[in-house]
């Protein structure tokens, strides 16, 4: 079936609420503008789609909480508020709804009061900063969502706790809408954590999340999409800051047939700032697509970014890391560091870095770098007596090992730890000093 | 200072004279028949009538490329003549003296008189006037050392082994929109060969310009370095003052062949277009180069016209031990845009590029550089080195950087930075405190800031291009 068939062939599925099906009609007319990804479509260039498109991937929802193999004891003991999502779907048997302190409201969008509901309307239907075809189609297809709801000046002590399982017999979809929304001088913490059944089909995962944070607000962001196997996730994450607000980031990228993270964050007030780490290590025949976009709207606002990609095996690591500075956005200081390292002969990797500015007194650098690891640093480690290979894991981990002292949660560390020993090498000898690196 | 910045921005295109001299010209309008005519009209052989054809063929299947950072209105590619060419040029000039006198007092006004480049310079020069070739100095000198360089029109007939063999061989008349418009309808352009191990007595030079009114320019180089040669090209462009739009499509062509080396030089000054961003030039070309095994391309390019500029010199690195290098400077003001850069596409083992890119942009202008550097699985040991700077006058205009990185080996080593600023006022205060007016200060940042590219000039070409600079900046300071 060609694209544009396909494309022609959508019909949204019914909303729970009235106002979205404007938002379908409005996603159906941008998804036949853009098209269905090919090549030369700037934002999939490096990504193919075709997978996608000839499976039955887009075809069936998934709706069915198949519960089988998840186990709350597996998951990481974190010491927070969990709220869990089972193929899309939220779960409240599995959350800890009772932790949520006063002045947190989490609602469905279709159970939401008047003004929420309006709030997440507007957040939806303007919030996207990169629109591309798969935005597009997520908005088309989002039936109902979630809404966490803030207080002014309410400081979440705990970690709110997303936990992501995925989980189905065939192949199937899931959609997933949140907004999270951060009153004046509020504070919180937002772990994100996606994982998969070993034994699940592959399923497509398409998530869009809002951000807002209000003046003074902080969030502390953590995206772990730790899911393997046969997984095609695709979403976007869309912040707004506004005066001295201050969005913090950390992504972890681990393992799935193909992932797309847009993650995009607007400065909106003066004095926002903003700071992104990113571990991305894609093996085997993985692909990670990480585009971000930093727009900077008005003056004296800074961002930050630093993304490492490990690409080993036959893996892709793409990432497009773009800052727009409007014309009016004086004193902006921006900057951007990628840096890539490629451990096999068949790995590829492809970035660009952008900027785009239309002010003159900033201060804005990228810098992106690509190769292997460091010969003399190996040379050096091997003159010490340590084996090739393990001297080869110590360098590989050390890459990344800053990015994850980020996250500032010593069981999540811990946990990681655990997670990368086993992304390295099987081989306990080998990684068994990782741990206390 | 706003009186002098006044002035200086009002500063008139010293280029912008047009020459009356009578011309033939085919109306406007592309069709088969047009290319027909061109191909007639010189004289052409057979199968170089085909592969224009060919080209136009392809070109009509083709869609116009958008994903430049630059907009203009669309192009009615039925309006432009495709051929201009001075009339008293219809028999050939045997040698200098025979030229239209008109022509050369044009090329004087320009600052390149032939005679006396000829006498004092040493460059030989190969001018090219609307779509025709005037006149080519030094030739008899070149061809002692066995040097080809002659209108590329005049080289299909003298040496057909040579074009056939190299015309598309890097830019295939397929390659791009542009590049198959100009393969179907150019002109003229410059062709050289250098023989097996000859290093070339003197540097080559063409200078081009548009004079006519409602035409397009729709140049071809050619430049063949047999092994072990060398040799060094500069290429320099104006045109007149015009409310209306002209296009430039040219295509260039490089191949070094094992251990020779080429440098290409180019400083563009065509019309940039008024203040209010009438008129200019539309300035899309395709530049290429091949290097076999290693030898060495490097672009050097002072890009400081133009009202729209989409130019990507690039070299493809497929012999083992090829070297690339790029080193621009691109200036904008008023309302020029310029989306410029390179590619280096690494084949051969141990290959290397280097890219040096300083960007200024100042009044409303808009000035992007876009890179490609690709590491196929072939290229072990390959080394890229990218930097690009931007500097920013004024708080109109804008910067921008797209770099495309593609790393398919691990052994290939990728590095690029990019920075972007302005003119800092610490500098500025230092300057002036040493008894600098605010001016002279900023020329000397922005001289200091370009001297990287600079110093790989020829020299000739680096004052020129120095001077240059000097004046299309001055104004727009604040």
């Amino acid at each position: 079936m060609s694209s544009a068939t396909w494309i022609n062939e959508q019909i949204p599925p019914e909303p729970k609420v009235d106002w979205l099906s404007t938002l379908h009609r409005e996603g159906l007319n941008q998804l036949t503008d853009f098209g269905w990804p090919n090549r030369k479509t700037e934002a999939w260039k490096y990504s193919p789609l075709t997978r996608v498109l000839k499976g039955s991937l887009l075809e069936t929802p998934n709706t069915g909480s198949e519960l089988s193999s998840f186990n709350a004891a597996n998951l990481p003991a974190v010491d927070g508020i969990r709220l869990v999502f089972v193929n899309g779907q939220f779960e409240s048997g599995l959350s800890d709804l009772e932790q949520l302190p006063a002045g947190v409201c989490w609602v469905r969008y279709s159970e939401a009061n008047q003004e929420q509901q309006a709030y997440i309307q507007a957040q939806l239907q303007s919030g996207v900063v990169a629109q591309h075809s798969l935005t597009a189609l997520h908005q088309t297809r989002v039936v109902d969502g979630w809404l966490l709801d803030v207080d002014e000046k309410v400081r979440i002590e705990k970690p709110v706790y997303w936990v992501h399982w995925a989980e189905a017999s065939e192949e199937s979809y899931s959609v997933l809408s949140r907004c999270v929304r951060l009153g004046k001088q509020s504070e919180m913490t937002l772990i994100e954590h996606q994982l998969s059944s070993e034994q699940s089909a592959a399923q497509f995962q398409h998530q869009s999340v809002h951000f807002d944070l209000a003046d003074s607000a902080r969030l502390r962001h953590q995206l772990l999409q730790l899911d393997g196997g046969d997984q095609v996730s695709v979403g976007s994450w869309n912040s707004r800051l506004a005066n001295h607000a201050y969005l913090e980031t950390f992504i972890m990228g681990l393992g799935g047939h193909l992932k797309r993270v847009d993650y995009s964050v607007c400065h909106q007030g003066e004095g926002a700032e903003s700071r992104l780490d990113a571990a991305i290590l894609p093996k085997d025949k993985q692909h990670f697509d990480l585009h971000t976009q930093f727009e900077h709207e008005v003056p004296h606002t800074q961002s930050q970014q630093v993304v490492r990609t490990i690409a080993d095996d036959q893996a892709k690591a793409v990432f497009n890391g773009r800052i727009h500075i409007h014309p009016q956005a004086q004193k902006t200081l921006a900057e951007l560091s990628n840096k890539n390292l490629l451990l096999s002969e068949q790995a590829e990797v492809y970035t660009k870095p952008e900027l785009e500015i239309y002010a003159d007194d900033v201060r804005c650098a990228h810098g992106a770098t690509v190769s292997q690891l460091d010969h003399q640093a190996l040379n050096y480690l091997r003159s010490r007596g340590i084996s090739k290979a393990e001297a080869e894991v110590m360098l590989s981990f050390g890459f990344i090992q800053t990015l994850i002292q980020r996250v500032d949660h010593d069981v999540l560390i811990h946990y990681l730890v655990e997670r990368l020993t086993s992304w390295f090498g099987a081989d306990q000898q080998l990684t068994q000093h990782l741990g206390s690196l | 200072m706003s009186e002098e910045v006044n002035e200086y921005i009002n500063r008139e295109y010293e280029a912008g004279f047009v020459t009356s001299v009578e011309s033939d010209t085919i109306p406007p309008g592309l069709n088969e028949e047009v290319i027909r005519t061109i191909s007639q009209k010189k004289g052409e052989p057979e199968w170089l009538l085909e592969w224009r054809l060919k080209a136009y063929a392809a070109w009509l299947e083709m869609e116009e490329p958008t994903w430049a950072h630059v907009h203009y209105p669309k192009i009615d590619f039925q309006s432009v003549s495709y051929f201009s060419s001075p009339k008293s040029m219809e028999d050939k000039p045997k040698s200098l003296d025979e030229v239209d006198p008109e022509l050369l007092r044009t090329y004087e006004k320009l600052g390149i008189p032939l005679h006396e480049q000829e006498m004092l310079a040493g460059v030989a020069v190969d001018a090219v006037f609307d779509s025709v070739s005037v006149a080519t100095t030094f030739r008899e000198k070149l061809s002692e050392a066995g040097v080809i360089f002659c209108p590329i029109s005049e080289a299909v007939h003298e040496y057909p082994d040579l074009i056939k063999r190299y015309l598309g061989a890097v830019v295939p008349q397929k390659d791009n929109y542009y590049a198959a418009l100009n393969s179907a309808v150019f002109s003229d352009g410059s062709f050289v060969y250098i023989p097996k191990g000859v290093r070339c007595p003197m540097e080559l030079s063409t200078y081009f310009r548009i004079n006519e009114a409602k035409t397009g320019q729709f140049e071809r180089t050619l430049i063949v370095a047999d092994e072990g040669s060398y040799v060094s090209y500069l290429e320099g462009c104006t045109a007149p003052m015009r409310d209306e739009n002209q296009l430039h499509a040219a295509v260039v062509e490089l191949v070094a062949l094992d251990n020779a080396e080429i440098k290409y030089s180019t400083v563009q000054n065509w019309y940039p277009g008024d203040e209010q961003g009438r008129g200019g030039i539309y300035n899309f070309v395709t530049k290429r180069g091949i290097c076999h095994k290693k030898s060495k391309i490097s672009w050097t390019q002072v890009e400081t016209g133009s009202a729209i500029t989409w130019k990507y010199p690039s070299v493809i690195l497929k012999g083992d031990d090829s070297i690339g290098e790029f080193y621009s400077v691109a200036l904008t003001r008023g309302c020029q845009q310029a989306d410029t850069g390179t590619k280096m596409l690494h084949l051969g083992k141990n290959t290397k590029s280097t890219i040096i890119s300083k960007g200024i942009s100042a009044g409303r202008s808009q000035n992007a550089y876009r890179g490609l550097v690709r590491m196929n699985p072939s290229a072990k040991g390959a080394r890229n080195y990218t930097q690009c700077d931007s500097l920013l006058i004024g708080d109109r205009c804008g910067a921008h950087t797209f770099p495309y990185i593609e790393s398919k080996h691990p052994g290939a080593v990728v590095e690029h930075e990019a920075t972007t600023s302005k003119v800092s006022d610490d500098q500025l205060f230092l300057c002036q405190q040493r008894g600098l007016d605010a001016e002279k200060a900023v020329s000397m940042i922005v001289n200091g800031f370009c001297k990287e590219v600079f110093k790989e000039l020829p020299m000739e070409f680096a004052v020129e291009a120095g001077k240059l600079l000097e004046v299309s900046l001055e104004g727009s300071v604040g």
